[in-house]
């Protein structure tokens, strides 16, 4: 069994976690981020990837709705290559709340949150997928993000000053002694293979996870699970986000990313972390009801849907304790719980992620006694190879600018080829070994129509010419890495996407075998 | 006098304009290949063609040609059955039309004896024939008419009016002359002796030959009618049929009547007689210049095409221009044509086109505008060769394509994809980026490729990605497809493959989902065109 | 618009094998026949032709003896297609298919009359019956676990011969590999084009050249299925002989070329026999008064047909003989009743690869025991109408690997059935 020595063990690669990582390595602190999957595996990589105006929640939680207008300003400062400044829409259709809607030019301008009315007739005009029973519309500062960029970004900075990444590391045991964490014990989930890490200070970032972490240290966080599931269109639907101007609810927000869209979401209490994936149910609620605002999204086709759980934590009693920075997300020092070294940080925002980054790391540094100051407000995110092929449509600029021939593409759909594999490799190498799912993470491998079902066989046959897998692991990658799409592809099994899952199975069921 | 003086006139415009235009297709030339011959070796070489060609076994079947093409038109009665009609009904109802009418001096008299132009069969056939033309010039109006399509200029509004003109001046004609007491007058002292009375003879003729005279006249005197006729019998029946037989000039004569003295007094007959007489002449000095010199060209180029002296194919390429009659066939057929609708350009419709490049075939400046629509109609059309088939005077319009081609080439106006490829795909992408687009519901539209379930099929069934190397070729069909599909179409308009494909329609067929792949490649291609154009001169 | 009406006893729709296969009974039987269908359908099928390898699904229960397997299936599932034919039946039925093959040049055989693995492009073994020929090699091979050479080609992409290696480590040793760069190799190659590449003997001796080296010990050598289309005999006894040792071809992923040498296959011997075919046509309206007549359109083209009967072979989703939408699934030319309108929340299991198999295979037509389609009652819906190949229900085909053997034989049953009833 390893040993590894640190100032500071993350556990967690969400948005916070590696957020966590970047602003302490920018302070001179080194860490471990441990993960038990791999980055934004959790709720972090399923949500719209919108990055929030507040005016969604000015309503609501006037102070969260402020936190929202102030980071996003900072991230589209900081951040520019991972967001697409698209603007929103804030639209109500005939049957909404007339009192809300009256309202919520008041309430953004109490928050600072800039909201523009414009007439249905311009809003039509700027977005011709809003349905003719459009009443009322604003003009907002919606943006969206790309998640899995901001994270591998984040990251990728931390590891440049010195940090490292662990995937697929899972924390199974926290060692207490003298009220402290002396080590914690972690577990490699493909290789069984042990770690133990002897850290100064513990950051459990593991979001919906959180709760199951801190009780490894005997503390109870009281969560509460909540699943929101999500649907991808195959084309762009607006070239703004569209928010229902509504109290904020269900199906009410479609938020474009390069070339889809994408819809949601649902939220459904779930008691445990075993299940979480998109049902049939889900999707046909969210499609009927989201065609009341976008009447389109009844007929385009779709090509996945996904699931991710918001963490909630019930603080009951001890309303209005420091503790808790606002009511958009929770920073716990466990230290009252009897553990010195060991902090919790979850809820929020993807959008907040920065500030909650901050907060955590403020903490860690007053248990260190280190008194540097946090950076990421100014430091702009570096760009560098381990985040841009998550861009969609990048891929293919890069290889048609290049126009080698032999570099031929692997995966069609998203038009990435040889180098860039090779890219990918080398990058998912940092952190363990490559597999297909891990490439994924990384790319848009595997996102396109086919959803791995060609793609799949082409990249591991590659991977083996390249000797980097070996004996029969490539036939539980695949099945692993189409299974892990199949969740997502099937609530959506009608029209062309049956006929998609059909080759599929044809190809990998009935002429590869691979089932047996 | 002013017959002969306007008849000589018009002959000498006519035989003046027709050398002109003979010595045009020796001098004017399109085509690169056309640039190395003088004007003297192409007339001696043409000369030495056209007779060898008759003094060479050739020459059978140039006369089967000539009788299935031009005489019988069999090319035209396979496409479309009005317009032969058409084109019989004007061109042989004219023809029979002046070879009795026009020349019955020269050549009527001379075959019947007893030949008199009021005469029947003579004068019930005049009229038939030119009933015949006039509905062939009827069926031109209403073809042009419901045939959006074919477009109409100015010379075939005007060989269409001239025609009918002439034909109905000619019926109004003789209908006055029917009822034209003064010529009657004239007609009775040239043949009857001054001291006869002509009354019985004037009621006879008013009642049955429809003259008006000024003077009462009793036309119901039973005595007075027989003895008419017996007068008519001795003076006037060998040279009269009766006026019904001349069925369309008779109902004029007859609905003219009412004022038949007021048509009389003013002598309109005359008028109208000078009126036919020069809109006759018109046209033969007319016709060196308009597409009637069809009659001419073509069968001189069906005797020169064989030809294969190079100097000849020039030669050839002028006088299958000057064959052209604007039918609009070609047009009609044309595999392109649909494009003129977005573009409206009519340099696309071949029938249009042709008569740009011979403008251009005059080696006078062009104007740069024009040279511009001229080239864009040149490099959309695919030498389908569709048009060539069909047209009914056998020019060889392929070749001239391929000619007018080069020539554009030659004057800096490159082939689309001559100078698309001068950039790579992306750096258009770059170049276009900020530019507005009309969207397409074909290229633009997502839902075109929902359907694409990612096989390949396209990219493994494509000739040209079989039989490109790595060089010659880019993107699949399927990556074509997948780029669009993410919105990156300014990528794929200046793709190699979209601009290889030889639209041969395989990756269309086999496409298991139906997805229009050529189509989108073809629309691409016009959209590139059309997208790219106004940069371009930034290459 | 009055549009040409062509007449014929039996229209077979589809051109999947299954089609294929009834419009070759039919023509051998002398009836007047005409064919419509995708331009490409078998060049979406591997090649191989399973007649039942797979019972039950969950247990993952492999057979050696295809016969043994059916007549436990037929005692467990009652709907399938098999129990509605005897083992006779699909004896003669493939008698009759792989004798046209053979006379097309197409040669098929099977390994002592059982079920052989046959390697696959990811080192998996697929468990198939009648093979064609230039596969049999190497299942002997296998077995034998002989030394052999597998190539694959640089810029073909999906096939790795050393993926194969890798994953076949435990069950054959004596593997080796290599890569081989195909004439023009700087481009992206594709198994169609380089099949026919190699139907120039120029090019097959250079890529002979370019094997030979690696061959050294081995005495068999695997390469992808690129053997030529029509003259794929003699490009594969030429590569032997001049390699001096015996090969075996390995299936590709679609489109695969032991698909599309079945596909010409068809369509060229077909019309020999006297089949009317139409491929790139689609039905848009059918019409029933005793006789269907039929309005086809195509690319260029549109036409009425009028038959006395129907064979229906126009597969499942992919094929366009069923599709879905969020509601339920429809059979798209008669609109059929179709078998299992389960809700779309059990259409589906959650792991693709659950052993049970999607529930959603089952679906499907419903018929008789002559292959004509029945309502929910039971009753025959059209006397003339008769439904084969993947578009019957009760046949998961692609987990008890079925395809081949339930569409030929049905395809059989149901072109003898419209004989005995036509009299």
């Amino acid at each position: 069994m390893a040993n590894l020595e640190t100032q500071v063990l993350i556990i967690g690669g969400g948005a916070t976690g590696t957020g966590i990582a970047r602003d302490l390595a920018l302070r001179g602190i080194k860490c471990i981020l441990a993960e038990k999957d791999d980055i934004n595996a959790g709720a972090s990589g399923a949500n719209h990837g919108l990055l929030h105006s507040g005016s969604r929640y000015v309503a609501s939680d006037a102070e969260a709705a402020i936190e929202c207008r102030e980071e996003g300003e900072i991230l589209k400062r900081l951040a520019p290559h991972c967001i697409d400044n698209t603007g929103g829409i804030f639209a109500a259709v005939s049957g909404d709340d007339e009192k809300y809607i009256s309202d919520f030019p008041s309430m953004c301008q109490k928050c600072g949150i800039s909201a523009k009315p414009i007439d249905i007739k311009e809003a039509k005009e700027l977005e011709p997928v809003l349905s003719e029973k459009t009443i009322a519309a604003y003009l907002t500062e919606d943006a969206s993000i790309d998640p899995f960029m901001l994270s591998l970004e984040n990251m990728a900075q931390a590891v440049s000053l010195g940090s490292s990444y662990m995937r697929h590391a899972k924390a199974i045991e926290f060692k207490i002694e003298n009220g402290k964490i002396k080590y914690t014990k972690l577990i490699n989930s493909k290789t069984g293979e042990e770690t133990k890490v002897f850290a100064e200070q513990i950051v459990n970032a593991a979001g919906a996870w959180a709760g199951e972490m801190a009780e490894l240290a005997s503390v109870t966080i009281p969560m509460v699970y909540s699943k929101g599931s999500l649907v991808i269109t195959q084309k762009r639907l607006t070239k703004r986000v569209i928010n229902r101007l509504r109290k904020a609810s269900d199906a009410d927000i479609l938020v474009p990313g390069g070339a889809v869209s994408i819809f949601g979401t649902t939220s459904i209490r779930i008691n445990t972390l075993d299940a979480i994936y998109p049902t049939v149910e889900e999707v046909d609620f969210m499609i009927s009801e989201g065609a009341k605002m976008v009447p389109i999204l009844e007929t385009t086709r779709y090509i996945r849907a996904y699931a991710g759980v918001r963490p909630l934590i019930s603080l009951g009693a001890k309303k209005g304790d420091d503790r808790s920075v606002s009511r958009g997300f929770v920073l716990l020092d466990h230290t009252e719980n009897g553990v010195d070294n060991f902090i919790t940080i979850t809820g929020g925002k993807l959008t907040t992620y920065r500030l909650m980054a901050e907060k955590t790391a403020d903490l860690v540094c007053r248990h260190l006694g280190i008194s540097a100051t946090c950076k990421t407000r100014e430091e702009p995110l570096p760009s560098t190879t381990h985040g841009k092929w998550t861009e969609p449509a990048m891929t293919p600029k890069m290889w048609m600018q290049k126009q080698k021939t032999d570099d031929i593409l692997l995966c069609e759909c998203e038009m990435i080829s040889k180098s860039a594999v090779d890219s990918l490799i080398e990058s998912a190498k940092q952190s363990g070994d490559p597999a297909l799912k891990v490439l994924g993470l990384r790319s848009r491998i595997g996102k396109g129509p086919c959803q791995g079902a060609f793609c799949s066989l082409r990249i591991a046959a590659y991977m083996y010419d390249k000797g980097e897998l070996n004996l029969d692991s490539g036939i539980s990658d695949i099945k692993f890495f189409l299974n892990e799409r199949w969740r997502g592809e099937r609530p959506l099994q009608w029209g062309t996407p049956i006929i998609q899952s059909e080759i599929a199975e044809a190809i990998h069921c009935g002429f590869l075998s691979i089932e047996l | 006098m002013f017959f002969s003086i306007s008849f000589k006139i018009s002959l000498a415009i006519f035989v003046l304009g027709t050398l002109y235009r003979i010595i045009n297709w020796f001098r004017f030339k399109i085509g690169t290949d056309a640039l190395s011959f003088t004007m003297i070796d192409r007339i001696k070489s043409g000369v030495i063609g056209i007779f060898k060609t008759i003094f060479s076994l050739k020459i059978f079947s140039i006369i089967k040609v000539l009788i299935l093409d031009v005489v019988l038109q069999i090319k035209i009665i396979r496409a479309d059955k009005w317009r032969w009609i058409m084109h019989m009904c004007i061109f042989y109802g004219f023809m029979l039309l002046l070879l009795m009418h026009a020349f019955e001096n020269q050549i009527t008299k001379a075959l019947f004896k007893n030949y008199a132009s009021t005469l029947n069969p003579f004068m019930f056939l005049r009229n038939l024939f030119g009933a015949i033309v006039i509905f062939g010039v009827l069926i031109a109006v209403l073809r042009r008419k419901k045939t959006p399509k074919i477009l109409t200029n100015a010379h075939d509004s005007f060989a269409i009016f001239l025609l009918f003109s002439i034909m109905l001046s000619g019926f109004v004609l003789e209908g006055l002359k029917i009822i034209s007491s003064p010529i009657f007058d004239e007609m009775v002292s040239s043949y009857i002796s001054g001291s006869d009375d002509i009354t019985p003879l004037k009621a006879y003729w008013a009642k049955k030959f429809h003259v008006v005279f000024k003077e009462k006249i009793n036309i119901n005197d039973e005595k007075l009618l027989s003895e008419g006729e017996s007068s008519h019998i001795d003076n006037c029946a060998s040279c009269h049929s009766m006026p019904e037989t001349a069925f369309i000039s008779y109902p004029f004569a007859v609905s003219f009547k009412h004022f038949g003295n007021t048509l009389n007094d003013f002598r309109v007959d005359r008028w109208l007689w000078y009126f036919h007489v020069l809109s006759c002449f018109l046209g033969l000095a007319y016709l060196p210049f308009s597409k009637f010199f069809h009659i001419l060209s073509t069968p001189i180029n069906l005797l020169l095409e064989p030809a294969e002296e190079e100097k000849n194919k020039v030669t050839s390429r002028i006088i299958g221009m000057d064959a052209c009659t604007h039918c609009g066939v070609c047009t009609e057929n044309c595999s392109v044509a649909q494009i003129y609708q977005v573009t409206q350009n009519p340099n696309i419709l071949p029938s249009e086109k042709l008569a740009s490049i011979k403008l251009l075939s005059r080696g006078k400046k062009v104007e740069r505008e024009k040279l511009n629509e001229i080239a864009e109609g040149s490099f959309i059309c695919t030498n389908c060769y569709r048009c060539t088939k069909v047209c009914p005077s056998g020019i060889n319009l392929d070749d001239l394509w391929t000619a007018s081609k080069n020539t554009l080439i030659q004057q800096g106006y490159f082939e689309p994809h001559n100078w698309i490829a001068q950039k790579s795909p992306s750096e258009w992408a770059e170049t276009v980026k900020k530019k507005k687009d009309e969207p397409s519901d074909l290229i633009d539209n997502p839902e075109i490729f929902y359907g694409c379930v990612q096989c390949s099929t396209c990219a493994s069934v494509c000739p040209v990605v079989a039989a490109s190397n790595g060089n010659e070729i880019d993107l699949t069909p399927q990556q074509v497809m997948n780029l669009l599909r993410m919105g990156l179409k300014d990528l794929a308009m200046a793709s190699k493959m979209v601009w290889n494909c030889t639209t041969c329609y395989m990756c269309e067929e086999n496409c298991p989902q139906g997805i229009r792949v050529t189509d989108i490649f073809y629309e691409l291609r016009n959209k590139a065109y059309i997208r790219f154009k106004d940069v371009k001169e930034n290459v | 618009m009055s549009r040409i009406e062509l007449k014929c006893d039996l229209l077979v729709i589809g051109s999947g094998i299954a089609g294929m296969a009834a419009s070759l009974f039919a023509a051998n039987r002398g009836i007047k026949t005409i064919q419509i269908g995708k331009t490409n359908t078998l060049s979406f099928t591997s090649g191989l032709m399973d007649v039942l390898a797979v019972h039950p699904i969950e247990e993952k229960r492999l057979w050696k003896n295809p016969w043994d397997a059916i007549d436990t299936l037929k005692k467990d599932i009652s709907g399938h297609p098999y129990s509605k034919v005897s083992k006779d039946t699909i004896e003669k039925a493939f008698k009759e298919l792989v004798a046209f093959l053979k006379s097309a040049d197409v040669p098929y055989a099977n390994y002592q009359n059982k079920n052989v693995n046959i390697i696959t492009p990811i080192g998996t073994l697929k468990p198939t019956f009648f093979v064609p020929e230039s596969m049999l090699n190497g299942v002997s091979a296998l077995e034998e676990k002989k030394p052999c050479l597998i190539i694959d080609f640089y810029n073909l992409k999906g096939f790795s011969a050393l993926q194969i290696k890798e994953t076949l480590k435990d069950k054959w040793q004596n593997l080796r590999t290599a890569q081989i760069k195909f004439l023009d190799s700087s481009k992206e190659q594709f198994a169609e084009q380089m099949a026919y590449d190699l139907e120039k003997p120029k090019n097959l001796d250079k890529l002979a050249k370019e094997i030979s080296p690696h061959i050294k010990d081995a005495e068999i050598l695997g390469i992808p299925a690129i053997l030529g289309v029509k003259r794929h005999s003699s490009v594969l006894s030429k590569l032997q002989e001049l390699l001096g040792v015996k090969v075996f071809e390995i299936p590709t992923i679609i489109p695969s070329v032991p698909g599309i040498r079945l596909k010409k296959a068809f369509e060229d011997k077909l019309q020999d026999i006297g089949v009317q075919s139409f491929y790139s046509q689609e039905v848009i309206q059918v019409f029933h008064k005793d006789d269907f007549v039929f309005d086809v359109t195509g690319a260029a083209s549109m036409f009425k047909i009028r038959t006395k009967g129907v064979i229906l072979s126009t597969g499942r989703f992919f094929g366009g003989g069923l599709s879905a939408d969020r509601e339920k699934i429809t059979e798209t030319i008669f609109n059929l009743e179709i078998y299992g309108p389960f809700l779309r929340k059990v259409w589906h299991e959650l792991d693709f690869f659950a052993p049970r198999g999607h529930n959603i295979n089952n679906c499907g037509i419903e018929t008789d025991e002559y292959f004509h389609p029945i309502d929910k009652s039971g009753k025959v819906i059209f006397n003339n109408l008769y439904a084969v190949g993947s578009i019957l229900a009760h046949n998961d085909w692609t987990r008890m690997k079925c395809g081949t053997g339930v569409s030929v034989a049905t395809a059989y049953s149901a072109v003898n059935a419209f004989l005995n009833q036509k009299g």
